[in-house]
């Protein structure tokens, strides 16, 4: 039963620290502040299971058996006889079996997922595109970023989305190249640019994973869905940079956006979700992109997001190590 | 039809009655509309009320009394009483009080025709969408030509 306990304070502690991280986040205005911030509470539970559990539990039982320490007896039996009065036996198994079949199962399905995707595009018939390969390389090379695969599937609706794991591919539907003018379809084809340049296939692969593995925690949950909202308004702030046209990508945006709500059967099943997920938020990215000023591209101190997240992770340790004290201490070495 | 919320206890929706008349009866309506306009802040007796309303046609203070009682059972004044008199102040403004009983007929609505009535909600809200989209477009489409000249 300790292992259980531990493993549900451990949890009970990364929803707590999670907790308190997003209300910093109130507090932050930089974009890469704010997305260390927001992994860092997807990592939480997962750094807290694996402290408690296979770090602080053996390490301190070896310092126990070390010292000779022991907790007072009347203690350890008062708890042991309140434990196996309060929860039944079977949970000691059915816990930690039911939490790991969660999250191998996160693993698996992001795996296929990749695997599913890797597949559709390649038996859909995805095809390059010399024009657009073209303009991707000058912009890649602009942004220094990796010089991505350019496939455009046949597709009557609007799609377009990264995806990858070692070597990141771009796909755009031919309803993108026909209904987009030049300048729109250069501006979808930067925003997609620029998710390659920060990585963020991968993050997002790692933060789907993640909030998969924890679904029950709903900071996980709320920081997976913040993430996926500021990469796009970041990847917009980049595209307005490095097209100095905001208005164009405002342009595509509403097009899309218009489509799904023409075609209410495809806005059912979410296709147009890649580009333009949720009205809502797609609102606000044309109004931000219709108002947007051509303001400076700052980039955060790298020395204040390692300082900020260094320290919440120490504390963090720091924490979960007096929790297993604790309860060693109650429990018994 | 019936509304209950916030406190609220309306029995009765008439199509054909203009504004806040479409739930409370005539004088109902002038008497809280006379609360919202001049005597909002602070409470109000019923000797106000009626020194108000007789000057613009002859009614009987026990008429006023009685219909200020009841607008207090139907939630819309809280009464207090302060020395030997009753002290009314309203429980929610104007704009507070048609917010609840739209919302709660809306909803009202939806219970009891819910997949017609949905079904077209999503309809014209999707046609209005689409509307303000293209609107959106040509606007987005100037302002581009514009900065392109």
């Amino acid at each position: 039963m300790h292992h259980t306990l531990l493993g549900f304070l451990s949890l009970v502690l990364a929803t707590f620290g999670s907790a308190l991280t997003m209300r910093m986040l109130n507090a932050i205005d930089e974009w890469s502040w704010r997305r260390a911030l927001q992994l860092l509470v997807l990592l939480m539970p997962p750094v807290a299971l694996g402290l408690g559990l296979s770090l602080f539990h053996h390490l301190f039982h070896y310092l126990c058996d070390l010292f000779s320490l022991s907790s007072p007896a009347w203690l350890e039996s008062a708890f042991s006889t309140w434990l196996e009065s309060t929860f039944p036996t079977w949970l000691d198994r059915a816990l930690p079996i039911a939490l790991g079949i969660v999250a191998l199962g996160a693993v698996c399905f992001g795996g296929i997922r990749l695997i599913l995707m890797a597949r559709v595009m390649s038996r859909s018939g995805a095809c390059h595109h010399a024009a657009l390969e073209r303009y991707a390389h000058d912009v890649a090379q602009r942004l220094g970023a990796v010089q991505p695969r350019i496939l455009v599937c046949s597709y009557d609706h609007p799609l377009a989305l990264t995806y990858g794991i070692f070597r990141p591919t771009i796909v755009l539907s031919t309803w993108m190249i026909e209904k987009l003018d030049q300048h729109e379809l250069e501006a979808v084809l930067a925003h997609e640019l620029e998710h390659v340049t920060r990585s963020d296939y991968l993050i997002v692969l790692l933060a789907t994973v993640l909030r998969d593995a924890f679904f029950y925690l709903p900071t996980s949950r709320k920081a997976y869905r913040q993430l996926q909202q500021e990469k796009e308004l970041v990847c917009d702030d980049l595209v307005v940079h490095a097209t100095r046209r905001p208005l164009a990508l405002a342009s595509a945006l509403t097009k899309v956006w218009l489509h799904r709500a023409e075609t209410p059967r495809y806005a059912m099943v979410g296709g147009a979700q890649l580009l333009a997920n949720g009205s809502t938020l797609t609102d606000y990215r044309i109004k931000r992109l219709m108002d947007a000023p051509l303001l400076p591209r700052t980039q955060p101190s790298r020395i204040r997001v390692l300082g900020t997240s260094l320290s919440i992770v120490l504390a963090f340790v720091v924490a979960q190590a007096i929790s297993c004290i604790l309860l060693l201490a109650v429990v018994g070495c | 039809m019936t509304t209950e919320s916030e406190g609220l206890d309306l029995h009765s929706f008439r199509t054909d009655r203009p504004g806040i008349r479409k739930v409370l009866g005539d004088l109902e309506a002038e008497i809280m509309e006379l609360i919202w306009e001049h005597l909002a802040n602070q409470g109000t007796m019923v000797r106000d009320v009626f020194e108000i309303l007789y000057e613009r046609r002859r009614i009987a203070y026990t008429t006023v009394m009685s219909t200020m009682s009841r607008l207090a059972k139907k939630g819309l004044l809280r009464v207090e009483k302060k020395d030997q008199s009753y002290v009314y102040y309203p429980k929610f403004t104007k704009n507070e009080f048609i917010f609840h009983f739209v919302g709660h007929i809306i909803e009202d609505l939806f219970i009891s025709f819910s997949g017609e009535t949905l079904a077209d909600t999503h309809a014209y809200a999707a046609s209005e969408t689409t509307e303000h989209l293209r609107q959106l477009l040509d606007e987005l489409n100037r302002r581009r030509d514009k900065e392109e000249a």
